[in-house]
């Protein structure tokens, strides 16, 4: 695609070695956000340039205006990636108000997505059972108000986007690494789908492999983005720690779902939630009563006429939490046969949920 | 003098004629042994000698040649020692040739003029009763395995005097036919109601079997699964005689068959060391021997540890699991074996066996645990219908109020579900479920609409795949036979989604 030379001046100042996002910024404001004016002649802006730029900066500015952006327009032409300055009208507006927030966005996939109301979810990458079920519990439906956002991670930023494609929800996935590269690999198909129906944005240039000093940073897209951001499940130390005081940095409203004190996984949520940092939610109607949004009705059908054996079934796993299928069976008068389809069909209206293989759960 | 012979030797399960001509004439004393024999057969001129001397005739200085027809085919093994010393003693006029030509000579010789067991004696006799011949001589050893099979007038001898006592006109008997005695009791070491609870693992085990569908176990050391796949021919169906002969052919030819039972009446259990190579699973070697899935036809192929095992080996399984035959290619000839047998196979969760434990932490990393699980064949797994965990459960019988059911019940109902299946695959040249193509699945395996909600509801909240859909299918017309349904229910198609089988991200991030 061909470049507009607004953008192709961003680039070339954005790549700049010792210009970063703020110092960026101020150059944008020094040439009246015109930055295309140095394309034809640098020098004659030198005296502007300098009021916010060191002489040194100034010389790799003009190393990197000599370099050209061809070679990076191919790239983008051939991986079919987009960008969106923050000189651009389709630049979030929401990222607008942040000093830090990064100058370009490549992106893959519906970029008008990033207007819409958005929404980050987000936890650690080793969740437990709970962790996932929580997530996919939530995200269900938060997608249909919002446009989910997360980190495409392992583990509940996955789950997330996950989730949120299979209830038909956009999704956002912002990555600390180049929008063409999928990290982790075995995302490949979460990747592909997420460019199909969402969107995959990055401030990293195309190419740039996953570094993990680069994570903590794009956390920072992730909540500015957002209106608010959930915690599904977070360990004490986490990167999913970071994103949490970058959106109380930012202001951002911060919900954590407790867990089991006894569960290091939860320790982070339950921690903010001590501390009074976040409001700890334990459905997705304590989000809404936050933010202002209709509750919706999260009862379960309750037309299903149990018999005996379901209901035993049922009062056994809300008194024990898990069970395990033979301790089951020893409750119940059934055989094996008829207890495995039973408790396949209790599943599939939603009375419970196989939390292992053979375990099962309310 | 010119005499000929008659024998017979194997190729792969079958056996061929093998005319041996001995041709004799004053001269220079020499012995040439020509048509395409290899060293085992060159050296029974050696053992020819010793044995004609020992047996108290004369071997004489003549001129010899022995061909051994057809000569463009390689000859192996010992079991032409027979044929090729009762042609020599003929033809040099020491035994008179008689009624020789009415017999097939089969046996190995000592030096003492004993007569040896062979390897193949079963496929050896019915290929020549195919051919038309009716009286055979074998040794002694080999007597228990020929009475088995049915028409063949057989004298078992055990030595070269007798052979000879019996070609000039002594009376001997021959060997009393066997009856196949399918009420015999199925020897399996391990009864299925030794196994202490697991009673979701054991009706997985028995639709399993019932369907003849592959299975996996998976599951932390020490909770039993070996057990479990011990127990699984102990609740197949008794083998027909047609299938104990199948069995037997490969057996004998591999020379594991034991002397004293003649025949093999229990349905093979093997369970190859997951060391093994491809050749020794598939078949192999310069004789292009039936390897062990060919040894485990019509019964149980194990592979204990399966992650454990050398991908390319479990690649070569694909073949045999579909086709039911396996087919060896040497450089001398290409041999089909059959090898329709049921997969049982046993993983552990992880390396370390205790992913997902409740009584012990796991200590693998994420990436451990990938490359566990990316040593199974993709492919073989497409092709495994069952998947059971088994886990560590105290399981308290006292308080439990169901008896444990024994093998033999198990069996029963096996049987009769096996029964259903012959009678509705008799037209389409398979003979259980597990076998189904497409076009069958379709045609019987029809479902009512609330199964088909139910089924859809799975698909989309575990995302199954087509083919995972197509093996639930499969075994819910199983369970349906089990319980002697003509139609697949709600319930079978439910219990056949707790047995459903798993993708490989399923078991690293279970």
């Amino acid at each position: 695609m061909m470049l507009t030379e607004r953008k192709k001046a961003v680039i070339i100042i954005n790549r700049t070695i010792g210009i970063g996002v703020v110092k960026a910024k101020k150059v944008f404001q020094a040439l009246d956000n015109k930055p295309e004016v140095i394309l034809s002649d640098v020098s004659a802006y030198r005296h502007r340039l300098l009021s916010v730029l060191s002489e040194k900066d100034y010389g790799e500015l003009c190393v990197s205006l000599q370099t050209g952006t061809e070679e990076i327009e191919r790239t983008l032409t051939r991986k079919n990636i987009e960008i969106v300055t923050c000189l651009d009208e389709e630049y979030p507006k929401q990222l607008r108000m942040y000093e830090d927030a990064p100058v370009i966005l490549y992106c893959k996939g519906d970029v008008k997505l990033m207007q819409s109301d958005c929404f980050a979810v987000v936890g650690t990458r080793y969740p437990t059972k709970y962790g996932v079920r929580v997530t996919e519990d939530f995200v269900s439906n938060l997608s249909s108000r919002f446009c989910i956002v997360s980190g495409m991670a392992r583990g509940v930023d996955s789950v997330a986007h996950r989730s949120c494609l299979d209830n038909m929800g956009k999704t956002i996935a912002v990555l600390g690494c180049g929008v063409d590269v999928v990290y982790p690999p075995e995302n490949k198909g979460l990747y592909d789908e997420i460019v199909e129906r969402g969107l995959v944005i990055s401030e990293y240039a195309p190419g740039e492999i996953a570094n993990a000093h680069n994570f903590p940073a794009r956390n920072r897209i992730v909540s500015g983005l957002s209106r608010g951001v959930l915690v599904t499940e977070a360990g004490e130390k986490s990167g999913t720690i970071l994103t949490i005081n970058y959106a109380l940095e930012q202001g951002k409203d911060v919900f954590c779902v407790p867990g089991s004190i006894y569960n290091k996984a939860s320790a982070g949520c339950n921690l903010y939630i001590k501390d009074c940092q976040s409001r700890a939610v334990t459905d997705v109607n304590d989000i809404y009563d936050e933010i202002g949004l209709k509750k919706v009705d999260l009862s379960k059908p309750s037309a299903i006429q149990l018999d005996v054996n379901e209901s035993a079934i049922l009062d056994e796993l809300n008194k024990n939490g898990e069970m395990h299928f033979e301790e089951l069976l020893q409750i119940v008068d059934l055989t094996v046969p008829q207890l495995n389809s039973l408790l396949i069909k209790m599943e599939s209206v939603g009375l419970i949920t196989k939390t292992k293989h053979n375990y099962w759960s309310v | 003098m010119f005499t000929t012979i008659k024998s017979y030797a194997l190729d792969g399960i079958e056996g061929y004629p093998v005319s041996v001509e001995v041709f004799t004439q004053n001269g220079l004393p020499t012995l040439d042994i020509v048509g395409l024999a290899t060293s085992a057969v060159k050296e029974s001129k050696e053992r020819m000698r010793s044995a004609i001397t020992n047996s108290g005739f004369d071997f004489g200085a003549h001129k010899t040649v022995i061909n051994l027809a057809p000569a463009d085919i390689k000859k192996e093994g010992s079991a032409l020692d027979l044929a090729i010393t009762i042609g020599y003693l003929t033809a040099v006029g020491q035994v008179p040739y008689g009624q020789c030509g009415q017999y097939v000579f089969l046996g190995e010789l000592s030096l003492d003029g004993g007569l040896r067991r062979i390897n193949g004696v079963m496929p050896l006799l019915i290929s020549a009763m195919q051919a038309g011949h009716k009286k055979f001589i074998v040794p002694f050893d080999n007597a228990a395995e020929a009475a088995y099979v049915k028409g063949a007038e057989v004298y078992a001898l055990k030595n070269l005097t007798e052979v000879v006592n019996l070609l000039i006109g002594l009376v001997y008997q021959p060997v009393e036919p066997a009856g196949f005695d399918v009420e015999e009791d199925v020897i399996c070491d391990v009864d299925i109601a030794d196994v202490k609870g697991q009673l979701l693992a054991k009706r997985g085990l028995e639709i399993a079997v019932a369907g003849s569908h592959n299975i996996l176990l998976c599951g932390s050391p020490g909770t039993g699964k070996t057990m479990l796949a011990k127990c699984v021919t102990g609740i197949m169906p008794k083998m027909t005689f047609e299938e104990a002969i199948e069995v037997t052919k490969i057996h004998s030819v591999s020379g594991i068959l034991r002397e004293e039972d003649g025949m093999v009446k229990h349905r093979p259990f093997r369970s190859p060391h997951h060391t093994a190579s491809i050749y020794s699973l598939t078949g192999g070697g310069a004789k292009a021997m039936p390897g062990e899935v060919s040894l485990a036809h019509n019964g149980v192929l194990f592979l204990d540890e399966m992650p454990e095992y050398n991908r390319k080996t479990l690649e070569a399984l694909r073949q045999p699991i579909e086709d039911g035959t396996i087919s060896v290619a040497r450089v001398a000839r290409a041999i089909q074996y059959p090898a329709r047998f049921m997969l049982i196979a046993s993983m552990n969760p992880c390396p370390c066996g205790y992913y997902g434990s409740e009584t012990r932490q796991c200590t693998c990393t994420l990436r451990d645990r990938m490359n566990y699980v990316s040593k199974i064949s993709g492919p073989l797994l497409d092709r495994i219908d069952i998947y059971v965990t088994v886990d560590n459960i105290e399981y308290d019988d006292f308080r439990s109020r169901r008896p444990a059911e024994t093998s033999a019940v198990v069996r029963e109902r096996v049987e009769r579900a096996r029964e259903i299946q012959r009678k509705r695959f008799s037209d389409e040249g398979i003979y259980t479920n597990a076998q189904m193509s497409n076009a069958a699945i379709k045609k019987y395996c029809a479902i009512d609409m609330e199964s088909e909600r139910l089924l859809e509801a799975v698909f989309r909240s575990e995302r199954l795949s087509p083919r995972a859909a197509t093996r639930i299918l499969k075994v819910s017309r199983t369970i349906a036979d089990l319980a002697g349904r003509k139609n697949i229910s709600q319930d079978d198609v439910a219990e056949a989604i707790q047995y459903k089988t798993v993708d490989k991200k399923e078991m690293i991030f279970a």
